[in-house]
């Protein structure tokens, strides 16, 4: 550093201020990095924030950790998780008025001696309890089964854990549906921990999003089981088939639809607002993008992504239009559809935009965008054995990341040779 | 390092610490493909052990005749004419076995590992070594190929060579069958844990 | 003379012994192999003609006697339907038939794209003790979405009624093609009607199961459609004019001119 002629006292200062700031937070961090120490620097960051945040002229200006970036996702998804947990009581509700009786379980035992049982009378804080009580079991398995394999790596590795987990736990239940068993849930989540994030090296280090990793094990390791479980609602032997597997079936006919009569139509707008059977938290597209709104303005997802996703998806599913089909009822579904059906909404705005998973260059973004939302609308369209189309168009499209920045280095380098004519 | 190499460590280094499948992962798209239930994979075990054994002795005898310019060839020729014999006694003797591992009796004449173990041990050993080591070799081969079969037709199906182990969910039992180890990409995911346990293994061991 | 292997010389040498030795290697155990392979080939026949004509195997080698006791396997010309020869009909390889241009042509109508038939193929008449026609065997096949379906059907005396099926040999996708031979389905077909009323091919493969009672559908395997297709269209090519219709209708018009006989006879 050059010395300053004028003020050299308060140079000498400052310099002496950095230097002790400096001393201090590498004393911190190196307690909390320190090996042997990981569950009790673990447990302490949950309780005692790192509160410093240095002033002056330096790259880092936020103190913005792994812990903050979780917690404000989790705070982003809320309305999702919500409005889930409302729905799974609405949607019980609505298949109890056709004479089906609540299940008897113990995931109820609380529920039923608060409020007696679900009847036509719930109210919302109601009809809320009671999808709690179905979703707690759930989400307890998923974020105990994770933390299981989190101590376990962190501790044969000798590192510190990661608040990683409870978003992927949170964001692998919300893609579940309600009567997943929870056997099913702790395999799927085990899978995509262990096999998609720990063995790649951890967090920050996969290439694969381990809730949809989790996600893709169970839907091709117990094909009939998801599959039966898919359109359950909480409710004894009630099956709701989606908007999607109502479609694929040929039960919803979009021939002679366009994509703007949508917002006109109460299905379409029911689907929107997410009163419909479906996963946990992805049924409420409003609430989704309410969540989603709120990780574009604090920039923890990247808006490139996202609308390369909704670019690639309305192109390729109006080019479906055009194309047209009589056998295939998908390949007429307009884009408005799209959106609002089966997990897209929650897939483009929290999973597609897992910053670790995706391509790390601008235009690569964009392209790694594209390719989620052709790759949805085309499994969705094309395969008739997979009504949903997203969980494996990310996957996909996360395999194809690297190619992406290393295409537009590429031409980078490039473009910088002619320039300066080398 | 040729003359200091024992008889046990050529017999027992390719099984374990120097493993053809899991350490030079070499012949793993078989491995991939017939380790789906224990039969195949045995019966694969047998016949990449025969060809194994017979190339590393023709070739190891025939080393001293062989000009260099045509070295890769004369081994092909005679791996391939070995693979031939085998696909024949193989339709004979199990023609249903044989129509289950299809191609892959076939295409042991492109297996790395056989190809491999003529080019760098045959071509330079006398018969009696080169037979010890094709048995290496081929342990090897088998003990990876059948540890990943047994795990994914036990878990698969709940059978080990067709016999129910896990009575299935089906048959009234309590067993649900896990499909995904039905298609080979799980034996992807097996053989990585395999490496795994065997790197570890070693580096406990120093 | 010293043996230089790295000359030009030298390598011939050596690449023609190695070859020479490689072949006689391989003819001699295929040659010893063979005679096994031809029984193999001719039991396998044997036991998939009893299978489709719904016939009990008995145990062990038994199916051998009660095949040369029950079935009378013929050599058949597919245009003309007349009778070829009746000797040598299991040893007859009609996949090489197929593909040799002197003994196969075109279809005109390739529904089935099979690409070349054999101008002969074989048929077995399946006998009851009495002497009496039970069914007729005839071998079928057609693409179906990768590979050829290959497989052996029995129609009873009236030409119309399918007694039995056998698929024995496919290439459809793992997993999902796999339902073609399953004895579960194979045993659908039976009693299922070829024709309609007016003479029209109406076997068809019904998605998400043939209704009960449907005597023309037989149920098809969701996601394996191609597969199904293939069936149905190899079942309508092979009794269709291009495939054993001549025969068929020879055989009919022998079968009525014999009970017309029959009842001259007693008449007289």
């Amino acid at each position: 550093m050059t010395k300053q002629v004028k003020k050299p006292d308060l140079q000498e200062a400052t310099d002496l201020q950095q230097a002790t700031d400096l001393q201090q937070a590498t004393d911190l961090q190196q307690e909390y990095y320190a090996t042997g120490k990981s569950m009790k620097g673990f447990l302490r960051s949950l309780v005692i924030a790192n509160g410093r945040s240095t002033k002056g002229k330096v790259h880092v200006r936020d103190a913005i950790d792994v812990k903050r970036t979780m917690t404000l996702v989790g705070l982003c998804l809320l309305p999702a998780i919500l409005f889930g947990l409302y729905n799974i009581g609405l949607q019980a509700q609505v298949a109890l008025a056709s004479g089906l009786a609540t299940p008897d379980i113990w995931k109820l035992a609380i529920f039923n001696s608060l409020l007696g049982g679900l009847s036509q009378d719930t109210g919302v804080l109601g009809l809320f309890l009671y999808g709690l009580s179905f979703y707690l079991p759930i989400y307890l398995t998923a974020l105990l089964t994770s933390l299981f394999w989190e101590v376990v790596f962190a501790r044969v590795r000798g590192q510190e854990l990661h608040e990683g987990f409870f978003v992927t736990a949170l964001l692998f239940t919300l893609i579940l549906s309600v009567s997943t068993p929870l056997w099913l849930v702790a395999m799927g989540i085990s899978f995509g921990v262990v096999v998609a994030k720990e063995l790649f090296g951890g967090m920050g280090y996969n290439f694969l999003n381990p809730a949809l990793a989790g996600l893709a094990f169970i839907y091709f390791a117990y094909p009939s089981e998801v599959a039966t479980v898919q359109q359950l609602v909480a409710v004894d032997g009630f099956t709701g088939a989606t908007a999607l597997a109502q479609t694929a079936a040929g039960k919803l006919s979009f021939a002679d639809y366009s994509w703007f009569s949508a917002f006109s139509d109460p299905n379409w707008l029911n689907n929107f607002f997410g009163f419909t059977v479906g996963a946990i938290g992805e049924t409420s597209t409003l609430a989704i993008l309410l969540g989603g709104l709120m990780l574009l303005i604090t920039r923890l997802a990247d808006w490139r992504i996202v609308v390369g996703v909704m670019l690639g998806m309305i192109a390729t599913a109006t080019i479906c239009n055009y194309i047209g089909s009589s056998s295939n009822q998908m390949m007429h579904m307009p884009w408005t559809w799209h959106l609002v059906t089966g997990g897209f909404a929650l897939a483009m705005m929290f999973m597609a935009t897992d910053p670790v998973t995706t391509s790390y260059t601008r235009q690569g973004k964009f392209a790694y965008g594209a390719l989620i939302g052709f790759m949805t609308v085309l499994i969705r369209v094309a395969n008739p054995k997979m009504a949903e189309g997203v969980m494996l168009a990310i996957l996909f499209a996360n395999l194809w990341a690297p190619l992406f920045d290393y295409l537009v280095a590429r031409a980078n380098i490039k473009r910088r040779i002619k320039r300066h004519g080398i | 390092m040729s003359n200091t190499l024992s008889m046990r460590d050529m017999l027992t280094g390719p099984v374990f610490a120097n493993n053809p499948v899991a350490m030079q992962v070499l012949g793993v798209c078989s491995a991939l493909a017939v380790s789906n239930s224990m039969q195949t994979a045995v019966v694969m075990t047998l016949a990449v052990t025969f060809v194994l054994v017979f190339s590393n002795l023709i070739i190891s005898a025939i080393r001293n005749f062989i000009p260099n310019s045509v070295r890769i060839i004369a081994q092909m020729t005679v791996i391939a004419s070995l693979v031939i014999i085998v696909d024949m006694v193989l339709q004979d003797v199990a023609y249903e076995l044989s129509k289950q591992l299809s191609v892959f009796v076939g295409l042991i004449i492109t297996n790395c590992i056989i190809m491999g173990r003529a080019e760098a041990f045959a071509m330079k050993y006398p018969p009696h070594l080169a037979v010890v080591d094709a048995l290496g070799n081929a342990t090897g081969y088998g003990l990876i190929l059948i540890s990943v079969a047994f795990v994914r037709e036990l878990l698969g199906t709940g059978n080990l060579f067709g016999h129910p182990i896990f009575t299935t969910i089906e048959n009234g039992g309590w067993y649900l069958p896990n499909e995904m180890f039905k298609l080979p990409p799980s034996a992807f995911f097996l053989i990585g844990v395999l490496i795994w346990t065997i790197n570890v293994i070693q580096r406990k061991r120093g | 003379m010293e043996f230089k292997k790295d000359t030009v010389a030298g390598t011939m040498v050596f690449t023609i012994t190695l070859c020479l030795l490689c072949s006689f290697m391989i003819t001699g155990t295929a040659g010893i192999l063979k005679e096994r392979k031809v029984a193999k080939k001719r039991d396998e026949v044997q036991r998939y003609v009893l299978m489709a004509a719904d016939v009990d195997l008995g145990q062990g080698n038994e199916f051998r006697e009660i095949f040369a006791k029950s079935v009378q396997p013929l050599l058949i010309n597919l245009d003309t339907g007349n009778v070829d020869s009746d000797a040598n009909v299991l040893d007859f390889d009609e996949r090489m038939a197929a593909i040799n241009p002197e003994t196969s042509s075109t279809p005109k109508k390739d529904i089935a794209k099979i690409k070349t038939r054999a101008n002969d193929a074989r048929v077995f008449k399946v006998l009851d003790a009495n002497g009496k026609l039970t069914s007729v065997v005839v071998p079928f096949y057609g693409k179906g979405l990768w590979s050829m379906i290959y497989g052996y059907v029995a129609v009873e005396p009236d030409f119309n009624t399918i007694k039995g099926l056998v698929v024995y040999e496919h290439g459809e996708t793992p997993g999902i093609g796999d339902f073609l031979t399953d004895p579960k389905w194979m045993s659908l077909w039976k009693g299922k009607q070829l024709f309609d009323e007016k003479g029209k091919f109406s076997i068809r493969l019904v998605k998400g199961g043939a209704k009960q009672g449907d005597v023309h559908g037989v149920d098809a395997v969701s996601g394996a459609t191609m597969t199904g297709r293939g069936v149905q269209r190899a079942m309508e090519f092979w009794f269709g004019v291009e495939g054993f219709q001549t025969f068929f209708n020879q055989l009919k018009a022998t079968a009525a001119q014999g009970e017309l006989q029959g009842e001259l006879g007693e008449a007289k």
